[in-house]
């Protein structure tokens, strides 16, 4: 009998790409459906229904963009009739995870905005985060990101605040109205007059329809670490360096410990950290990268958040760092440097400059 | 540090719960044997017979550089010598003996019934080509000889062989550590087998006034990571090598029968079969019931050796060779290829701490394979193994040292 030659190993893994994409898939619908119960209990069925909506747009957008994409771009094979063309289309369309991208995206969105945004802001994410670059895999920048960047850049004004509160959501009156630079009279006086910590911990203040849920969020990446779909350094060393970063400034503005606890659990850094943070595709490949790249996203979120008017901090940093990843992946893949210690000391450094230039940087500017 | 690089093993999946229980099937009456003129890289060899000529086990058929040897395995005649397929998918000059099923030996040596009373010299005065194996020439001064009971996915030959021949397996361990000087003998066996490990202690009693030790490990590879075992003085040797040289100094007659492991889902029957070497694979396959019903060869692999880093071969008309310890059909192991999601899988599971992924992407780049140190790959194959895209990154890394080394 006659069998064919293949190279070796002949062994294959029983985990596949598309099984961690599921994976990650399913910690996005609980946190999705998480959210919805939030926004229903808070704040009543209509934005339990404006959430819904924004999801099922989106969702429905991003697979509509994929297959619109592969209908046009038949790589030279000619079919006969649309339903064969539309045939072929739908499993490259599958393929491209259109539903993870349009989820993080989504859940990033505040509920008022507006259902033609999330329509405008999914195909971007779709198209030019992940389409032109040649689908999932090849892209440089996080689509989702993609997304959440022109949505705030394009329609933040067109976002219809919720009622209680004119002109902006908590997080925003903070970050615009004082750039986080608050005394702790006017923190006391947030805290007691909008919301507590646990509040704002539990998903009682509006603002992205997902980073309300951060209990889900939390449950989501245990799951996650524990399918071993994430590296668990990149949330924890992000988040650490968050936190240590903003009790110095904390300490500088004569703050309590309220300040960086509030500093991690506002805004969308905690669904940053856990959804698009880990990343594989848009972040570095080995451990050293993914470590010091935690630690710049750190750097360059709270830069924004600090200096800049602007709420959504994440969106921006994460594109930031995307572009550097090839730069760190090509110098933490040379071996001439891959003593444990020296990667130790260059992640050390990398730390304090990171901190040091973060809190420098603000101050200076402040 | 683990820290940074996780360098994660790979667990042998229960591929060996295959073969492991089964009795070892005797498939010794040959009708013919052919025994290829190669013998690992060697290709150059004088023959010695002819056809017609009549030859006995053990009768030198052939010698080549380094004292190589090539022995019949059965008694019989030489029939033809001809071009056949080989394990090393090139074809090569075979001598095709057809067995009187009288089993004549030829002695090689004068054999040494009781081996303990060999000096160092003696063994030492052997050509190595007789011995299989270089005795001379240690660098560094040897401390322990490891014999490694832990083979790849699948293959529980060497198992089987220590099952049967225990007594010689300690005996030529005996021999090892006399000849290169080693305090201490050690035999590392996995611990989820545990009938061997019973064997193999109770053996060991018999030698108690000898420092040997019976190791059991966990089942998976690599077993040492970071510097070869003779850098820090131990001296590994595979199983059925101590057993087969035990054996010749004992009897005069060289190897010329061994245990085989047939496993897969692609065989009906997977077990081990104790053949002659030179048996053709068709025969063997044929004795323990052939391939499953409707194996379509098309999406199965036939593989020589484990299924790491075993080569795949393209028929079933080849001769056992001494060192094959393996044949695998394995069916259902063509995936879909996806695009690399910069995961790091790989490089988690590489025992020389490269990065396959990256070294894949570095294309032609002198500078950059060179950074990347492309040439430390050892074609282990725990890359592909584990890339949940199912790329091949082996087949790459390998040929960018190959590209790498030949620009040096
Ligand atoms: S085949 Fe080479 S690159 Fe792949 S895991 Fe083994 S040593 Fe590393
Ligand atoms: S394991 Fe496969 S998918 Fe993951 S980084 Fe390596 S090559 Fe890419």
């Amino acid at each position: 009998m006659r069998f064919p030659y293949k190279p070796s190993p002949h062994i294959k893994a029983n985990v596949s790409t598309t099984h961690v994409l599921h994976t990650v898939l399913l910690a996005l619908l609980f946190v999705a459906a998480w959210s919805i119960v939030i926004q229903y209990i808070n704040f009543g069925a209509d934005y339990a229904i404006r959430a819904v909506f924004i999801i099922l747009t989106a969702c429905a957008t991003a697979f509509v963009t994929d297959i619109a994409f592969y209908l046009i771009k038949t790589d030279g094979v000619k079919y006969t009739t649309l339903g064969e063309r539309l045939k072929a289309t739908l499993p490259k369309a599958f393929k491209e995870a259109p539903l993870v991208t349009a989820l993080i995206l989504a859940l990033s969105l505040p509920v008022g905005i507006p259902l033609y945004a999330v329509i405008v802001a999914t195909i971007f994410a779709e198209f030019i985060g992940k389409l032109i670059f040649g689908g999932v895999g090849s892209n440089l920048f996080n689509p989702a990101a993609v997304g959440i960047v022109i949505a705030g850049l394009a329609f933040g004004s067109t976002i219809v605040p919720p009622d209680a509160y004119a002109g902006a959501t908590p997080m925003a009156t903070i970050a615009s109205h004082y750039n986080w630079r608050i005394t702790e009279a006017v923190g006391v006086q947030f805290i007691c007059n909008h919301c507590s910590l646990g509040h704002i911990f539990f998903g009682a203040v509006r603002g992205g329809i997902g980073e309300a849920a951060r209990p889900a969020i939390l449950i989501a990446l245990v799951f996650l670490i524990y399918k071993k779909v994430i590296d668990w350094v990149v949330p924890v060393v992000f988040v650490g360096t968050v936190f240590v970063a903003t009790l110095i400034f904390g300490s500088y503005l004569c703050l309590g410990l309220w300040y960086p606890v509030l500093h991690v659990f506002s805004g969308s850094l905690i669904f940053g950290a856990v959804f698009m943070a880990t990343d594989p595709v848009t972040t570095p490949v080995n451990r050293q990268g993914r470590i010091l790249f935690a630690i710049f996203l750190a750097m360059i979120t709270l830069i924004i958040r600090f200096n800049a008017t602007h709420t959504e901090a994440m969106g921006f940093s994460i594109l930031i760092m995307n572009m550097f990843v090839p730069f760190i992946d090509r110098k933490t893949g040379n071996i001439t440097t891959s003593k444990p210690w020296a990667k130790a000391a260059v992640l050390c450094i990398a730390w304090v400059c990171a901190i040091g230039l973060a809190l420098g940087i603000s101050i200076m500017l402040g | 540090m683990p820290f940074f690089s996780q360098r994660k093993s790979v667990v042998i999946r229960n591929s060996k719960k295959m073969t492991e229980s089964q009795p070892v099937l005797k498939y010794l009456k040959p009708k013919t044997v052919a025994i290829p003129l190669k013998y690992m890289q060697s290709e150059h060899f004088d023959r010695h017979v002819d056809i017609g000529d009549s030859v006995k086990i053990g009768t030198k058929l052939a010698a080549g550089k380094d004292n190589i040897i090539l022995f019949s395995t059965v008694s019989g005649k030489v029939t033809a010598i001809e071009k056949r397929d080989h394990v090393s998918l090139k074809k090569a000059d075979h001598i095709i003996i057809e067995n009187n099923f009288l089993d004549e030996k030829a002695l090689l040596i004068a054999p040494v019934p009781d081996l303990k009373t060999l000096t160092k010299e003696r063994i030492g005065a052997y050509p190595n080509g007789v011995l299989g194996m270089d005795m001379s020439v240690f660098t560094k001064k040897i401390h322990t000889v490891l014999l490694n009971g832990i083979c790849e996915s699948y293959i529980t030959s060497n198992e089987a062989g220590m099952l049967v021949d225990t007594d010689l397996l300690f005996e030529g361990l005996l021999l090892l550590m006399k000849n290169s000087g080693a305090e201490k003998g050690i035999i590392t066996v996995r611990k989820n087998f545990e009938s061997l490990l019973d064997v193999l202690t109770n053996t060991a009693k018999k030698y108690a006034d000898h420092p040997i030790e019976i190791k059991a490990v966990e089942d998976i590879l690599p077993m040492c990571q970071g510097h070869t075992p003779l850098d820090v003085g131990v001296l590994t040797v595979d199983t059925d090598m101590t057993i087969a040289f035990a054996r010749f100094l004992k009897t005069g007659i060289p190897q010329y029968e061994r245990i085989v492991t047939l496993s897969g889902e692609g065989f009906r029957k997977p077990q081990n079969v104790q053949v002659r070497i030179g048996t053709l694979l068709k025969d063997v396959v044929e004795a323990i019931g052939g391939y499953v019903e409707g194996l379509n060869p098309k999406h199965a692999r036939l593989v020589a050796g484990g299924a790491f880093r075993g080569s795949s071969v393209i028929t079933d008309d080849l001769s056992i060779l001494s060192t094959t310890n393996a044949f695998l059909c394995l069916t259902d192991i063509e995936k879909e290829v996806l695009p690399c999601i910069h995961c790091g899988t790989c490089i988690d599971y590489c025992p020389v701490g490269i990065q396959p992924v990256q070294i894949a992407a570095a294309g032609k780049s002198h500078e950059l394979l060179e950074k990347l140190g492309a040439d430390r790959c050892v074609g282990c194959g725990h890359c592909s193994s584990v890339c949940p895209s199912f790329i091949e990154l082996t087949s790459t890394t390998t040929k960018a040292k190959a590209f790498y080394l030949s620009k040096k």
